[in-house]
């Protein structure tokens, strides 16, 4: 392959990825935040293809960009006034937040200054050959992690359960999408996607 | 695409794929624009709601009930990813390979069997 165009699709998914993620930080509201993500993840999906990894990019694009969005558009769902853009984003814990966030990137440009990264001429191996090692290594080398990962994943299904049977118990203070009394005329919201 | 074991896999199709699509919707939205007749009213300015006059606003809180279901589709979605590269391993590893799947699908049936036991997977 040609390292001009990889050159390019880099720089370009690079630039996607970066500019989504500042407009999810930056969004007003929590929604158009969440909708942010979306290129951003095709984005870090894309990066995972010109560096020829397979298997991550339809990884990447299934898992984050089909699932993971969802469940963060749902979750967004569930909040009070999510798309309110009177409820300030703020938070009070906004310097603890930033101190981690520093922290976090001093030492990961520590790991990656003092790492020696060798330049290799070899060729990343067929999508195949791919998906085998990586079988070969989550059953062999990585089978304790594997499993783990299975247990972390039914932790966050029993902990879904729990919640959705505790949100049910209380009064059904939350009104469900279809029987809600109608509003007055002026809370009415402005037609969406029509000019 | 053939299964090539060292040649570099090209993505130039996907590339081309995407700004086709790209450029698809945004020439028939153009073209939308362009040749139809625009006379706005009210009515026709209201969002659609099959018909029936919409009331409120579409963004409420939603029925929590609606997280575990997207969370089901979570969990289930990264044991599905799980199993592709299993699958191709397969032949190579065997009998051991089989009981350490059983395990991991195993323990989310499990938990499946939970939610359903629970009643969690009923809508009411």
């Amino acid at each position: 392959m040609n390292t001009l165009p990889v050159q390019i699709a880099f720089y370009s998914l690079a630039a996607l990825t970066l500019i989504s993620a500042a407009y999810v930080v930056r969004a007003r509201s929590i929604i158009h935040a969440g909708f942010w993500l979306l290129p951003c993840f095709v984005g870090v999906a894309g990066l995972f293809a010109t560096l020829q990894a397979h298997f991550f990019f339809v990884a990447q694009l299934l898992i984050y960009a089909g699932a993971i969005l969802v469940l963060i558009l749902f979750a967004l769902m569930l909040t009070r006034d999510a798309m309110s853009l009177h409820v300030p984003l703020k938070s009070h814990l906004g310097i603890w937040a930033g101190l981690i966030s520093a922290g976090l990137g001093i030492s990961a440009s520590l790991v990656l200054a003092r790492q020696s990264w060798s330049v290799t001429t070899a060729h990343p191996a067929g999508p195949a050959r791919q998906a085998e090692a990586l079988g070969e290594a989550l059953i062999g080398l990585y089978a304790v992690p594997f499993e783990v990962a299975s247990l972390l994943l039914l932790s966050a299904l029993i902990g879904a359960v729990v919640l959705a049977k505790v949100e049910r118990a209380p009064a059904p203070e939350p009104p469900p999408l279809a029987d809600t009394l109608p509003e007055p005329e002026e809370t009415r919201k402005e037609p969406v996607g029509v000019e | 695409m053939p299964a090539d074991q060292s040649s570099d896999f090209s993505y130039l199709a996907v590339v081309v794929f995407t700004f086709v699509g790209i450029a698809f919707i945004a020439f028939n939205l153009l073209l939308a624009r362009l040749l139809s007749p625009s006379a706005p009213t009210p009515e026709k300015l209201t969002t659609y709601e099959c018909g029936v006059q919409p009331i409120g606003d579409a963004w409420r809180q939603f029925n929590p009930r609606y997280y575990l279901f997207a969370l089901l589709f979570v969990v289930f979605d990264v044991e599905a990813v799980f199993l592709y590269p299993w699958a191709v391993a397969f032949r190579q590893v065997g009998a051991f390979a089989v009981a350490e799947m059983l395990i991991f699908v195993g323990l989310l049936i499990a938990g499946l069997i939970f939610a359903w036991r629970r009643e969690a997977l009923q809508w009411e």
